[in-house]
């Protein structure tokens, strides 16, 4: 159904045509750089996937022991990484923003609508996303529900995009780029370089705060895996939790087949493991601590359950979204999994957890459960 | 393969849609002005902004101004990623390990090595033509 062209007057400024002189608004630059954004998002997509699987489900094995780790670097920096390649992308695009008339038909206003929802939803995540890992939460909703239904509609939005664009990006890309120096200022392939360099020092920038060796270098990123109580970063302290005061009344309850208390002092005589575990925050940052505590399936074994088994840890925490977690059979069972009561050789600082943590493998930081008081067998 | 992509985006976009305004916890009003702000906000004011500083380079000659191009967009994109730890509004008294660099310092470092890098490479490609003469 074609559309009536609104009158030619009104054709003003950005509308007429040629109103955009630069060589780099390209249809060849736009395909390059859209395969380049496609690839960022389908990593975060796919990345933000198993997250949401890890954090709602016990699905994730403990083995790899650094797989939420890299999974959760690899998605915030890929999301960091497609800043700058989604903004090149939208200026190279920005003519087709004053298109003449604004819609042709139906089929072209509905696209144009899309577009809104991609644009717009794309610009939310990478904005809303890089302000949550500086933990700058003013959006006024939880943000993980939100990052997590909007994804669907980008990426969905994109798969529209991409099925109508198809013809003209394979068009694009089989076309040679022209290395000639047509004038003056950036040619294409000086922008793509640009870009392709924005993104890599942003990336190099902030990186430091999950990759080994690299804290140096990470002059932007809101973490420093170095940096916290006992040299190992926390989300919430020990004063955000109301567990500052922990006295000589604690006691760690197992409710197994048997009910057992234990003192701080009963914890201690039991066996104790030291492994290295990563603290792997969904927000990207992670740091290696070593854990010294007695492992999760001794504790079990002590009520009379057997390793297998799914176990609900609760915390000392008066309130919050996190003060339980859930710890599947598979991690329950593994040798890794502590009830941790020491950091790095020393009595764990109240940030993480005095007296008591959970520290498993390959689990989301923010499910290590700290302040344990209670371990109930399901 | 066109039609399926299509009809897969449909699907996808009406799962997050309706996901965003049933789910608990999503506030879908403020999530779809925010949509449509940040749209806008891009459109019609960042972008325009970048249009106009790329028709006041127009002004400066030849290879000076590939340089202050290529600068000009690895140093905003930096700055751009930088507004959160720069405002600094995460940050929190008790928990020394939330923001804990200097980085009005780390910016001023990374857009020092951006322009130095860029007008070593500008440097090197006019030596690099002069030579090809």
């Amino acid at each position: 159904v074609r559309l009536p062209a609104p009158p030619e007057r009104l054709r003003v400024g950005p509308l007429r045509e040629g109103a955009f002189p630069s060589r780099l608004h390209d249809e060849r630059v736009a395909a390059l750089l859209g395969s380049w954004l496609a690839v960022a998002f389908g990593i975060c997509m796919l990345t933000g996937l198993v997250s949401h699987v890890a954090q709602t489900t016990e699905l994730l094995p403990p083995r790899p022991v650094q797989l939420y780790r890299v999974n959760q670097g690899l998605h915030v920096l890929a999301g960091v990484a497609a800043v700058p390649l989604l903004l090149a992308k939208l200026w190279t695009v920005y003519p087709h923003f004053f298109a003449w008339p604004p819609a042709r038909d139906v089929g072209h206003a509905l696209e144009r609508l899309s577009l809104l929802l991609l644009v717009g939803g794309s610009l939310l995540q990478l904005a809303t996303g890089v302000m949550n890992v500086a933990s700058w939460y003013v959006f006024g909703f939880f943000f993980p529900a939100v990052h997590y239904w909007l994804s669907f509609v980008v990426i969905g939005a994109l798969l529209v995009h991409i099925g109508l664009k198809l013809p003209i990006t394979q068009r694009a890309l089989r076309r040679p780029v022209s290395a000639a120096r047509d004038g003056d200022g950036l040619d294409r392939r000086g922008f793509l370089r640009a870009t392709a360099a924005a993104s890599a020092v942003v990336v190099t920038a902030t990186a430091g705060s999950t990759v080994p060796g690299l804290a140096g270098l990470a002059v932007l990123s809101p973490r420093d895996p170095r940096v916290g109580p006992q040299g190992l970063p926390v989300n919430r302290t020990a004063r955000d939790a109301g567990t500052l005061d922990v006295g000589a009344s604690y006691r760690l309850v197992v409710e197994g087949p048997e009910r057992v208390e234990l003192t701080l002092a009963d914890l201690q005589a039991l066996p104790q493991t030291t492994v290295r575990l990563p603290i792997a925050c969904v927000e990207g940052w992670s740091a290696v601590g070593s854990w010294t505590g007695v492992r999760l399936r001794d504790l079990l074994a002590l009520s009379g359950a057997p390793a297998r088994t799914r176990v609900l840890v609760d915390s000392l925490e008066v309130g919050g979204r996190y003060r339980t977690s859930v710890v599947g059979a598979a991690h329950a069972a593994d040798p890794l999994t502590l009830i941790a009561l020491r950091l790095g050789g020393a009595v764990l600082h109240p940030d993480h957890g005095y007296p008591a943590r959970l520290i498993a493998p390959n689990r989301p930081g923010v499910l290590q459960t700290k302040w344990v008081r209670r371990l109930v067998v399901l | 393969v066109r039609r399926l992509l299509v009809a897969a985006g449909v699907v996808l976009v009406g799962v997050g849609l309706r996901g965003s305004a049933l789910a608990p916890d999503t506030a879908p009003v403020r999530v779809a002005v925010l949509l449509v702000l940040a749209a806008v906000l891009h459109d019609l004011v960042v972008a325009p902004a970048v249009v106009a500083v790329g028709a006041v380079l127009r002004h400066v000659p030849g290879r000076v101004r590939g340089v202050l191009q290529a600068a000009g967009l690895v140093g905003g994109s930096v700055v751009l990623v930088a507004v959160p730890v720069l405002v600094g509004a995460g940050r929190r008294a008790d928990n020394a390990s939330v923001l804990p660099r200097d980085y009005v310092r780390g910016l001023w470092l990374v857009l020092l090595v951006v322009v130095a890098t860029a007008a070593v490479l500008g440097l090197l490609s006019a030596v690099r033509e002069r030579r090809r003469r």
